[in-house]
């Protein structure tokens, strides 16, 4: 799994997208933005079982208001 | 059942609660414990979790999208949420008479400032255009929003939400509706209603627990907060995040009642909302057309029909207040509620503010056998 995270505005966004993506038959998990890799303070979003930019990518498409890929 | 009472005043609060919410709770406080959306934890995530799930079965129960639904703690917080918000730069708003206080109290203390103001309209029970006309005259150059109750907690009468919403929309206002009496009663689709904001309990009809409410905004809606405070997100900056539902659930979420939400909500879909309406409304009409027949009792209902009232019965023992009257009924076996149920317009309008009335509320778990024993003990009390 890429230690890449998708970052999204909220932990609700977050488990929405890891919801979506699973009905793309996309794995990811929702986790906690590391301490030291946070730009805006607390935050969630999705680590991705595959390639992170091509889910990235279908998020966006999607409407979700994805954030920064870290990691 | 807890007193040996038996239990007509689900309208202020469902008893009992279904057991599955029991072993929710019971869950939550044990599974569930961490504190959602503040840690990466496995407990604060797993509650996380449990939170988006029954986020998500709201959601589809209103047929929204997942991140429009914001927990609070009661109808009255979510109706002063969305009244206070939509009305931040003044304006004015059409109400009904028959609505609650948790309406007209927010509506009344903006009024205090000569930059809001309020029309309260009367309902004309079983004449929707009447009522649509008496909304639509009301509508000035500067109002802003028509809020009302889907239906009365004192008469149950429902009001024609559908034409509302429409009405609200050809004059370019908001429409936000109080769902406390409705919500898990009568289907609620927000886009085909065109409901811009939907507030409602959810330890009434949605069988949740004491604690628990719901503020939907549909799509696209943004409107000032009355609450601020730490999200969980974007903590970096002092402005209140834009995006839904954080900038509306400032503070911890109250995880226990949205698991007990969720197992209240799952029981609803188990059972079927037009079979507990159903079965409500049959009881009901018993009891009304007992009210309607007995001479020592009036009841406020010209008619009591399935589709135009919500299973909600008001009625007056006569010479008796209404407080009396339910003190007298607990003490044999019945809990129903007397006065005026912080409606004080609807009882203006029926004549009935001195003694206020005695209402009966039914819910999934009431019996036809425990109605006629109420009817044969208001039979023995009128002496009829």
């Amino acid at each position: 799994m890429s230690k890449q995270i998708i970052m999204l505005s909220s932990i609700t966004y977050a488990y929405k997208a890891e919801a979506w993506l699973a009905k793309q038959g996309v794995k990811a998990y929702v986790h906690r933005v590391p301490q030291q890799l946070r730009t805006h303070g607390c935050g969630y979003g999705v680590q991705v079982k595959g390639d992170t930019l091509a889910a990235a990518s279908m998020l966006q498409s999607a409407g979700f208001p994805i954030g920064e890929i870290i990691g | 059942m807890c007193f040996n009472l038996v239990y007509f005043d689900n309208a202020a609060t469902t008893f009992p609660k279904p057991a599955a919410v029991t072993r929710a709770v019971q869950q939550a406080v044990t599974v569930y414990g961490g504190n959602a959306g503040r840690s990466g934890h496995a407990i604060s995530m797993k509650t996380a979790q449990m939170i988006f799930e029954v986020r998500r079965e709201l959601a589809d129960f209103f047929h929204t999208d997942v991140e429009q639904v914001i927990f609070t703690y009661n109808c009255t917080m979510s109706l002063n949420m969305a009244i206070k918000g939509v009305l931040a730069g003044g304006g004015h708003a059409v109400c009904s008479i028959l609505d609650h206080n948790s309406v007209l109290r927010p509506l009344h203390a903006l009024a205090g400032h000569p930059s809001h103001s309020f029309t309260a309209v009367p309902v004309y029970e079983g004449d929707e255009e009447a009522t649509l006309k008496g909304f639509e005259s009301a509508i000035r150059p500067d109002t802003k929003a028509i809020v009302c109750t889907h239906g009365s907690n004192v008469n149950g009468v429902i009001l024609p939400i559908k034409a509302l919403g429409e009405l609200a929309h050809r004059h370019g206002l908001l429409f936000i509706v109080d769902a406390a009496q409705s919500a898990g009663v009568l289907p609620i689709d927000m886009d085909r209603l065109r409901i811009d904001i939907l507030c409602t309990a959810g330890h009434k009809g949605l069988y949740g627990i004491t604690g628990t409410g719901l503020m939907i905004l549909r799509s696209g809606l943004t409107i000032p907060t009355l609450l601020e405070g730490g999200t969980g997100s974007a903590s970096i900056r002092l402005d209140q995040p834009e995006f839904l539902p954080d900038r509306f659930e400032s503070g911890t979420v109250g995880s226990v009642g949205v698991a007990s939400l969720g197992a209240g909500l799952r029981f609803l879909k188990s059972r079927g909302l037009q079979t507990i309406y159903r079965h409500e409304m049959r009881l009901s009409k018993k009891l009304w057309r007992f009210c309607r027949d007995c001479s020592g009792i009036s009841t406020v209902n010209k008619t009591f029909e399935t589709d135009t009232h919500l299973p909600v019965v008001s009625f007056a023992i006569e010479g008796v207040s209404s407080v009396e009257a339910v003190e007298r009924l607990s003490e044999r076996g019945f809990a129903l509620r007397g006065g005026l149920h912080c409606a004080p317009l609807a009882h203006q309008m029926m004549g009935t503010t001195e003694n206020g009335l005695i209402r009966f509320s039914p819910s999934a778990f009431s019996t036809e056998e425990s109605v006629d024993r109420l009817i044969y003990t208001l039979s023995v009390m009128t002496g009829k």
